[in-house]
């Protein structure tokens, strides 16, 4: 990992003093007129050293690129190139690729010696922008992968660590800790480039369907495997993190620090740096505070790519009906509706191309349409009733919006209380009615209305059996009114006139005495 | 053998919840959890399974149900001018870049997974719209923010988006502060769009028709013209005889056609000499009402047909009016085509893939009865001039009162007079020529319109501009 010290010491023997500037400058050569030739011509140079051929001659780089042209066909000839000035170029006080190197031979003679040639070496950091530079050229989607293999590994040699910890193996302390630290790397870069080349997939899929579905059953159950096992894998992990803890965190650290075999770093910055591979380590499986753990995120990761591969899958599988796809027909009917030469087609175009369109029916019906012949004339047949306020007016007959609500409460209260007095006055004249009989007197007013309401409700009562009358009663909450038969009749005296009840006399009663006589009796 | 084909197990307590059903799927095409109200689908999904043996039986058509949506696929007969995708608010039909951006907008969702903001939307939107000649899009261009917030809007009415952040006026008013985040609803996007076939497949529009296999056989022709005949009594306001083939005809006059539809939709079934119409006694089984709520364009539409009956009534008058033959529907139908197929882009079309209808038809020409296509007679009808049609309007303006013709229409008769008389034609009741109208028959029924309007009084005074004359009847 790529860190500067801020603290000004000079680290390492000031052999990283290239600042971040000088070093983009050593991508210079991507940059120039012929790229591809200077690609080329690093290329050879890499040759060279897979043979151990460290410090090369121009020459050497030529004949190293005619065996790669015999190989590929798009390599440069050497004798186009001007060779000697790219390798100078590359070796420029501020490019820095290539150390140039005075051809150490000696020359015997003068001529020579004029003539004297430099050869040329990759620097350290060069080659691995030459690296770098591969790397990204020659990357493709088929390698892109999550390991789920890797995790029986990691859990066995965390528990390797705890035990080498435990028996004080210094080597083995950190032999394991470096495996593990670069394992996990390898997860995150692995799983960084997966999904990253999910993503290049599901924006550029037009372009090859067929290797997707072809892959997709595969994609799909790597995603899901690597779910289920980090899953299974994630407690038991954790638990062995906890397990190397438990062996004394610092000691381990010290011991690896003391194995750490870089020369070039004094021993508390190893320690440093050793401290802060364990933290990434640890933060991959131990979650701190409310944060995740990695393994978690990652799995949330793969979780949101499986359902994004199913979306893809859909729009795959869609266009694969018929060869196109959704997305091309729809462009295509945008630009078919859009030169349509009237609003009228363009509009019956689509509603039939998304096959939406609406049924359209005339209303007004008559009421008794099978009176109508089926052979008369539409001009001959009755017109339909239609409502005539919607022509006269414009505007259909409607019951019209919701009243407000009108709360007149003094209103209320007013006629409350005049009901309760009127409730109070009859009560009050039932009661007398009752202690007093309704006839031999002049009945007063109030009187008299209570009879005759007792008297509306009997008469209405009354049932006919056999052709005669009966008595009926009629009642309210104080006393109950009975109609006797009677041959004599009776009068009731009011304070307006005499009322006649030919036929029946009255009899009253308190509420309820009747019914309970009649219980009684039976 | 049960008592009836349509709804052959539905009970006769449960036929009102068919019969909605049917007509919601008939009016809709799709419905889902919010479109076109809540209860919807669930209604729908009750009789799916009848719903789409019926559909198919009848029609031709295959109802599709998932238990996110309900989708009905028709096959046309064919192309139909006055369809048209509605703005949400102020129901106008779409023009052309509402049209194109609805489908750019549809192909971008597609790539999309469960949620998009406007921004992104139109970040995809713009570069699509940009390859397309005369479209394109810039935020900065009336009329084109506008058109993108109407086509989203129509998308949020049928369920496919889902606003649950933001908002688009905020948008349309700034771009860069204001935004609107939505859920998409992959299965509704998908049911929206719904092609018969293979749009690039095509070499003209005419391969979206249904195109029935070619048959020479009596029976079967027999049965496509009864499932053409069944089309289009449902899908259209009247169906005149004369303007169909034989064959069709005699299928419309089938008893057994109407007892179908009406146990389908629960709605009568007129017939006259002329045609045959399903009349909607709902009020909602239409996409343009008529008679209807009292719209002003709705309203005009009826004062003309009473206009126009008075002028066909009237004795003076009726004898100078001339009896015009209409044009062949069939060559209108043709025009549309080819109007539609002009603006084909040949850039999409792949050649060796493509369906060309024309060979078919050339084909069946051949082979078919020469009967077969032979139209039914048709007769003249009354052709009212452009002229008299604005004579009408004046006076309907004097009689009335320009304001009781709401404030959009108050200046403009004529404008007023060609969306009455534009709708009139799509509902089928006149038939627009140049230089006037032929009245369809159909018209007729709506003449009772005369009783109701004012006569004008004999001293030159309206009835209508004294109200106290009002009162006094």
């Amino acid at each position: 990992m790529f860190q500067r010290d801020d603290s000004g010491v000079s680290e390492s023997f000031d052999l990283d003093s290239l600042t971040v500037g000088d070093r983009l400058r050593l991508f210079n050569f991507t940059q120039r007129d012929d790229h591809v030739a200077y690609l080329w011509v690093l290329r050879a140079m890499n040759v060279l050293r897979a043979v151990h051929q460290l410090q090369v001659h121009p020459d050497d780089v030529a004949s190293a690129l005619n065996e790669l042209a015999a190989a590929h066909d798009e390599v440069p000839s050497a004798g186009d190139l001007r060779l000697r000035a790219m390798l100078d170029n590359l070796s420029a006080d501020n490019e820095q690729v290539l150390y140039r190197v005075e051809d150490p031979l000696r020359c015997g003679n003068l001529a020579a010696y004029r003539n004297r040639q430099s050869v040329y070496q990759f620097t350290e950091i060069g080659y691995r922008v030459y690296c770098a530079v591969e790397e990204v050229i020659g990357s493709r989607v088929q390698d892109a992968n999550l390991s789920r293999l890797v995790f029986a590994d990691i859990l066995a040699d965390f528990k390797a660590l705890a035990a080498a910890n435990r028996e004080g193996d210094r080597d083995e302390v950190y032999r394991k800790l470096a495996r593990l630290d670069s394992v996990l790397e390898d997860i995150t870069q692995r799983a960084a480039r997966f999904y990253l080349t999910l993503n290049d997939v599901a924006r550029t899929t037009d372009i090859s369907p067929e290797t997707f579905l072809r892959y997709k059953h595969a994609l799909l159950a790597h995603m899901s495997e690597f779910t289920a096992e980090l899953e299974r894998y994630a407690p038991r992990l954790a638990e062995a993190v906890y397990e190397v803890e438990d062996s004394g965190v610092e000691t381990l650290l010290e011991r690896a620090a003391a194995v750490d075999e870089r020369p070039m770093m004094r021993p508390a910055a190893r320690r440093e740096d050793w401290r802060r591979r364990w933290m990434g380590l640890r933060q991959w499986f131990l979650a701190e505070g409310s944060a995740e753990t990695k393994a978690a995120q990652l799995q949330g990761a793969t979780r949101t790519a499986i359902s994004g591969v199913i979306a893809l899958l859909r729009q795959v599988t869609e266009s694969r009906r018929g060869g196109v796809s959704r997305t091309t027909q729809l462009r295509h009917l945008a630009a078919w509706a859009a030169g349509a030469p009237d609003e009228q087609a363009a509009n019956a175009l689509v509603s039939a191309a998304f096959d939406l369109r609406s049924v359209r029916h005339l209303s007004g019906a008559h009421d008794d349409g099978d009176q109508i012949s089926p052979r008369s004339t539409w001009w001959d047949a009755p017109g339909v009733e239609v409502s005539i306020s919607l022509f006269r007016h414009g505007k259909r007959p409607a019951p019209g919006g919701p009243q407000p609500v009108r709360a007149s409460r003094g209103a209320h209260a007013r006629l409350r209380e005049q009901q309760l007095a009127d409730r109070a006055a009859d009560r009050e004249a039932a009661t007398d009615l009752l202690d007093h009989g309704p006839h031999d007197r002049v009945l007063n007013a109030a009187e008299t209305r209570a009879v005759l309401k007792l008297l509306t409700r009997a008469l209405q009562a009354r049932t006919i059996v056999a052709g005669r009358l009966r008595s009926g009663t009629g009642s309210s909450d104080v006393l109950t009114l009975r109609l006797v038969p009677s041959e004599r009749g009776s009068q009731l005296r009011t304070e307006t006139g005499t009322l006649h009840l030919p036929g029946f006399t009255l009899e009253i009663k308190p509420h309820g005495a009747m019914r309970r006589r009649r219980t009684e009796t039976s | 053998m049960p008592a009836h084909r349509v709804a052959a197990t539905v009970e006769p307590a449960d036929l009102g919840s068919y019969q909605q059903a049917a007509r919601l799927m008939l009016l809709h095409g799709v419905v889902n959890e919010t479109y076109p109200r809540a209860k919807a689908l669930a209604l729908v999904l009750q009789w799916g399974d009848e719903l789409a043996k019926d559909f198919r039986d009848l029609f031709g058509y295959s109802l599709q149900t998932s238990a996110r949506h309900a989708r009905l696929l028709r096959r046309l007969d064919t192309f139909d001018a006055s369809q048209a995708f509605l703005t949400v608010k102020s129901k106008k039909p779409f023009d052309r870049r509402r049209l194109a951006y609805l489908c750019l907008i549809l192909a971008c969702l597609h790539r999309s997974r469960v949620e998009i903001n406007l921004a992104d939307l139109v970040k995809l939107l713009a570069p699509s719209a940009n390859t397309i000649e005369h479209l394109g899009f810039d935020a900065t261009a009336p009329g084109h923010k506008d058109a993108v917030v109407d086509v989203v809007d129509w998308l949020v009415d049928r369920g496919a988006l889902r606003i649950s952040d933001g908002s688009m006026e905020d948008w349309a008013r700034d771009p860069d502060r204001g935004d609107a985040l939505f859920d998409i609803d992959h299965d509704t996007c998908a049911a929206l769009f719904r092609p018969n076939k293979p749009l690039q497949h095509l070499v003209s529009a005419a391969g979206l028709l249904d195109t029935p296999t070619i048959s020479t056989g009596r029976d079967p022709r027999r049965r496509l013209a009864a499932q053409r005949a069944r089309r289009l009594l449902i899908e259209y306001p009247v169906v005149y005889f004369g303007d169909t083939d034989t064959e069709t005809a005699i299928a419309l006059r089938q008893p057994t056609l109407a007892e179908d539809i009406e146990r389908l939709t629960g709605l009568p079934i007129e017939r006259r000499a002329e045609g045959i119409m399903l009349v909607d006694t709902t009020g909602h089984f239409t996409d343009k009402r008529f008679p209807g709520r009292g719209g002003a364009v709705n309203r005009t539409a009826g004062l003309m047909l009473a206009k126009i009956a008075d002028l066909r009534e009237d004795p003076d008058r009726a004898s100078s009016l001339q009896y015009l033959l209409p044009a062949d529907p069939g060559g209108e139908h043709a025009d549309l085509l080819s109007r539609i197929d002009m603006a084909l882009p040949q850039a999409g079309t792949l050649e060796a893939l493509a369906y060309d209808p024309h060979a078919d038809t050339g084909q069946q020409a051949d082979e078919a009865d020469p009967d077969a296509t032979e139209h039914e007679g048709q007769t003249g009808l009354p052709f009212v001039e452009h002229g008299t049609l604005e004579q009408m309007i004046t006076e309907l303006y004097e009689e009335f009162g320009p304001s009781s013709f709401t404030n959009k229409w108050q200046a403009d008769p004529g404008g007023l007079l060609a969306e009455a008389i534009a709708l009139l034609a799509d509902l089928r009741l006149v038939h627009i020529v140049p230089g006037g109208v032929l009245v369809r028959p159909a018209a007729g029924r709506y003449r009772n319109i005369t009783a109701v309007l004012p006569r004008p009084a004999l001293d030159g005074q309206f009835a209508l501009d004294f109200p106290t004359e009002e009162t006094s009847r």
